[in-house]
């Protein structure tokens, strides 16, 4: 009986999710505009060909590898071609927007606290101590474990060149698109999720 | 005037042996249904809840009710999340809702002889709610106290003459809009153990 009541507890908690299972399931895609912005009016853009690289606030910088970056430029030029904007050379003509495509690759350790004790509850290794012990490191503060985890994030900012303020030395990011994820697997496949991740910012922002 | 000498009646009536001698309590495993609005938030039934149930007699087959419960549910959802800032977030939504309701009432319970009973009742209070979406890398919550009724019946089968009861019952949990946090409610079933329960008698 007892047998039973576990198994059905178990299968009851087997069919919850539990929360993200693959590197894609933590890909996310944001975007934000100006309300106050005139997309329908907007006819041009230019959009430099290569990906420039930025730092993330916290973490360690990480370096990218550039030689995709004409295949991701190309998504974000198909999408803005896809909303019936037309790219310019900005040296022969005034585009109306300027889309810059950004890259952050940052690597974030995470020192948590964790009992030694309770992970391995009984062995007889431990039969001197109890759960009220910790490790110490001491080249580190505290008793730590280190989580690691490279996040990428490809930034598209659409910069209004009808709008520059020269006296405030300003333009107005009226479109700004984050794709966002964990940098794991073969470069391939973060690429293939790049790209789904340009077509996403464009599917969700209806109003462009 | 009128509403404090009706508590000071309530108490006395509390703390007297007789009506303490009909009181029981009901603890209960419970899964969830969510409706409306709540189930807007998170479309899929909760597995996980418990309820704690105090009832003391006060006169004959009327109980006041006090009960504290928590109901816990979760759900993937794919779309699009906007945010209270503006931003449109994209992508797999692991969503969660935990319901810590905290009510009080009353109920009238018709004993059916052995140990046994029905009952039906209404309780009124508040019930903390705790919304978090993990989405991606990033987390997102929002949680708050909102007011609420719930109506609840069940029904009690003896096991003996030691006053303890297996027993089914059903809530409709159903909680106003406060602070912006649209209403919400949910189905509530659960199964239990009531110990305490001996045969109610006439007074």
């Amino acid at each position: 009986m007892r047998k039973v009541a576990w198994a059905a507890a178990l299968l009851l908690a087997a069919c919850y999710p539990g929360g993200a299972e693959t590197v894609e399931d933590l890909d996310s895609v944001t975007t934000q505009h100006d309300p106050a912005a005139s997309f329908s009016t907007l006819r041009t853009y230019a959009l430099p060909d290569t990906i420039q690289e930025v730092s993330a606030p916290g973490g360690q910088p990480l370096p990218m590898d550039h030689s995709y970056d004409a295949r991701i430029l190309s998504r974000v030029a198909s999408n803005l071609d896809g909303i019936g904007l037309r790219r310019v050379d900005p040296s022969a003509e005034a585009p109306d927007v300027n889309v810059l495509v950004t890259f952050a690759a940052t690597r974030y350790a995470e020192y948590t606290s964790y009992s030694f004790y309770d992970l391995w509850p009984g062995w007889s290794g431990f039969s001197d101590y109890d759960g009220t012990w910790g490790v110490y490191y001491p080249w580190v503060t505290g008793t730590t474990y280190v989580t690691v985890i490279d996040a990428g994030s490809l930034r598209i900012d659409m910069l209004d060149q009808r709008t520059a303020n020269p006296s405030a030395k300003q333009l107005t990011a009226i479109w700004a698109a984050s794709v966002d994820g964990v940098l794991a697997g073969d470069k391939e496949s973060i690429v293939q999720r790049i790209e789904k991740g340009i077509d996403q910012a464009f599917a969700q922002s209806s109003y462009l | 005037m009128r509403s404090t000498t009706r508590f000071l009646l309530a108490l006395a009536l509390l703390g007297s042996s007789a009506a303490l001698a009909q009181s029981h309590v009901r603890l209960s495993y419970e899964f969830a249904v969510p409706r409306g609005d709540t189930k807007d938030y998170i479309d899929r039934f909760s597995s996980r809840g418990g309820h704690l149930d105090v009832s003391l007699e006060l006169s004959y087959a009327f109980h006041l009710e006090l009960s504290a419960g928590l109901n816990s549910f979760n759900a993937v959802k794919e779309g699009v999340l906007t945010t209270t800032d503006g931003q449109d977030v994209s992508g797999k939504q692991f969503r969660y809702l935990n319901v810590i309701p905290l009510m009080a009432g009353f109920a009238f319970h018709i004993p059916l002889g052995h140990g046994s009973r029905v009952w039906a009742g209404v309780n009124g209070g508040a019930a903390y709610f705790e919304r978090v979406i993990d989405l991606g890398l990033n987390s997102y919550s929002r949680s708050d106290w909102q007011w609420g009724v719930q109506p609840h019946v069940g029904i009690a089968f003896g096991l003996g003459d030691g006053g303890t009861a297996l027993f089914f019952d059903g809530r409709w949990q159903y909680f106003w809009e406060r602070h912006g946090i649209p209403s919400q409610q949910y189905f509530s079933f659960g199964v239990g153990l009531l110990f305490g329960g001996g045969p109610s008698k006439r007074k």
